[in-house]
């Protein structure tokens, strides 16, 4: 397996911040992997994701994905880049509203000028099993259901990475399953996954790799169902720094 | 379609009201806009215009009743005119009409063509006999005189009654509830209503391109010189109507064009005032679409076409309107 991300030596300080969001943080995630970065509410993790995605720059430090720069990339060439290379989920599922499900599907597509991408748009649909809702704005969806169109809208470029923000967050223990069940699914198939949750059962019940985050540093990486660790074992370790 | 096109396409379908709004803003100011601008340029020179089509004359001069009429067709020659008209026998007439009395100044004219002065018939036909009189349209409608109604003359003893048996638009005159008027009887009418202190002759001259007001000073000292003392009563050039015409159409233009400004104004602060709005509200949306993969320009480019289409749409209805209505 080839590395995709690799973070060097990343801070992020807010503006008027007074500690780092991020400090000093370096990880490589590798082509293929399904890696969730879990840690508890304004540990930093979104803001790693964030910074993967090109959606904000570091304070210092380096971030490549793909083989590219982001640091060095204008805010077009960011644009291309996400538009190329990324696939977003997010915990609010951010649908359009004024597009209907089959429209907030092809847009990434038509942003990258893909002729023909209506077929290959309903396909990922009828693979999600919501394909009758084609027609149907976002807002007549229930959240599970939004949160599928949101992972067809990710996947319609077939990018290198789909990064998850929570995807489950705002959904019931019933629909949060089959969202995953469908992120593993895809994970099977090749997708390389960065997973963002505080949710360390989720975590653990997915993910072959776990990074725990905690004030802005990487207090734990490890990867399950190996010699080395079991998922009890990054639950221990999340809980223990959780505790500190 | 591409996806700007599509996004901003769905977006107009969602935000109706702000896409009507900027439509009819749009729609008013480009109507007004286009009709002031139609007008101003139609009525940029509208007595230079007129002028031209009916050979107004450059120079009218009254002469006293007393010179004569074969020497007055000589002064043509003397001043270097490229036409002229006359000299026409006039009289100042006095007529009542619906219990009113009008005074007038009357000129004997056998038809209403010719080299310079040209009369443009509106209504009816020119006079045929000696009690037949031929009004301005402009006194006729202010007056509510119609064709083949009557006037009596009081100015002359016999009273005698005259048939109105035409309109006409002369190119000196105002419009009659602004200005004097003028009428025409035939020629031979004239010494049957005329009193000998009232009447007078008048000479209509053109000359070759725009002579200028001192030009036109130098041709009537050059008149005088060349007639009898005292045979020069009155002159008029045409640059002294034309001034007077100009203000009315300064005005006009001038109120027309201020209001299409403000329009503009208007139109610009409204728009803004939408845009402003629109993309406070649309700031999450801007966040998902960065996120998917819009670059800034294309992102403005989907708020730019939400106010360019309803924007096109207006001016595609507007300027014919507004031009129509102009």
């Amino acid at each position: 397996m080839s590395e995709l991300v690799r973070l060097t030596d990343i801070t992020k300080v807010y503006q008027g911040g007074v500690t780092g969001a991020l400090n000093g943080v370096s990880l490589t995630v590798e082509e293929g992997e399904f890696t969730a970065v879990m840690g508890p509410s304004g540990s930093g993790k979104s803001t790693l994701l964030n910074l993967v995605a090109g959606l904000d720059r570091p304070t210092s430090g380096s971030v490549m994905v793909a083989g590219s720069d982001l640091g060095r990339m204008g805010e077009a060439a960011l644009a291309r880049f996400r538009r190329d290379h990324v696939g977003f989920v997010f915990q609010f599922f951010h649908l359009l509203p004024n597009l209907t499900v089959l429209e907030n599907v092809l847009i990434p597509a038509q942003l990258k000028r893909r002729a023909n991408a209506e077929p290959a748009g309903r396909k990922l649909l009828s693979q999600l099993g919501i394909e009758e809702l084609a027609d149907r704005y976002p807002a007549r969806l229930s959240g599970g259901q939004q949160q599928r169109v949101a992972i067809a809208r990710a996947l319609i470029n077939q990018p290198t990475l789909l990064l998850a923000d929570e995807p489950t967050g705002a959904l019931d223990t019933r629909s949060g399953d089959q969202v995953m069940d469908l992120l593993m699914e895809l994970h099977r198939q090749g997708q390389t996954i960065l997973l963002v949750t505080h949710d360390a059962k989720l975590a653990t019940r997915y993910a072959a790799r776990v990074i725990s985050v905690l004030d802005g540093r990487i207090v734990d990486d490890a990867k399950l169902e190996t010699a080395e660790r079991s998922a009890s074992d990054v639950i221990r370790v999340r809980g223990e720094e959780t505790r500190r | 379609m591409t996806a700007i096109l599509v996004k901003a396409i769905a977006d107009l379908r969602r935000r109706r009201l702000q896409a009507a709004v900027i439509f009819l803003t749009v729609l008013l100011s480009i109507a007004t806009g286009t009709m002031a601008l139609t007008l101003m340029s139609q009525t940029r020179d509208p007595y230079q215009t007129a002028f031209q089509a009916q050979k107004g004359a450059h120079l009218q001069v009254e002469f006293n009743t007393g010179t004569d009429p074969k020497l007055l067709a000589s002064t043509p020659a003397i001043i270097g005119a490229s036409a002229f008209g006359g000299p026409y026998p006039a009289t100042n007439l006095q007529f009542k009409y619906a219990g009113r009395t009008f005074y007038m100044n009357t000129f004997g004219r056998d038809n209403p063509g010719g080299d310079v002065e040209v009369l443009n018939i509106t209504s009816g036909r020119w006079a045929r006999a000696n009690d037949e009189i031929v009004l301005t349209r402009s006194f006729s409608e202010l007056n509510h005189v119609s064709i083949g109604e009557h006037v009596k003359v009081t100015s002359v003893p016999q009273t005698p009654t005259l048939t109105v048996v035409g309109q006409v638009v002369d190119i000196d005159e105002g419009s009659a509830d602004l200005s004097s008027q003028h009428a025409w009887v035939l020629s031979s009418a004239i010494p049957l209503l005329t009193t000998p202190d009232s009447s007078f002759y008048l000479m209509d001259y053109r000359f070759p391109g725009d002579p200028t007001s001192a030009q036109l000073g130098g041709y009537v000292d050059r008149l005088k010189a060349s007639l009898p003392p005292g045979s020069i009563t009155a002159s008029v050039n045409y640059l002294l109507i034309r001034s007077i015409f100009n203000i009315t159409n300064q005005i006009l233009t001038g109120v027309l064009g201020a209001f299409s400004v403000f329009a503009l104004a208007a139109t610009i602060a409204v728009v803004a005032i939408l845009v402003t709005g629109i993309v406070i509200s649309a700031y999450r949306e801007i966040g998902i679409m960065k996120a998917i993969g819009f670059t800034p320009a294309e992102v403005v480019g989907v708020f730019s076409l939400q106010i360019t289409i309803p924007a096109l749409a207006a001016c595609l209805v507007g300027i014919p309107a507004g031009t129509l209505l102009s």
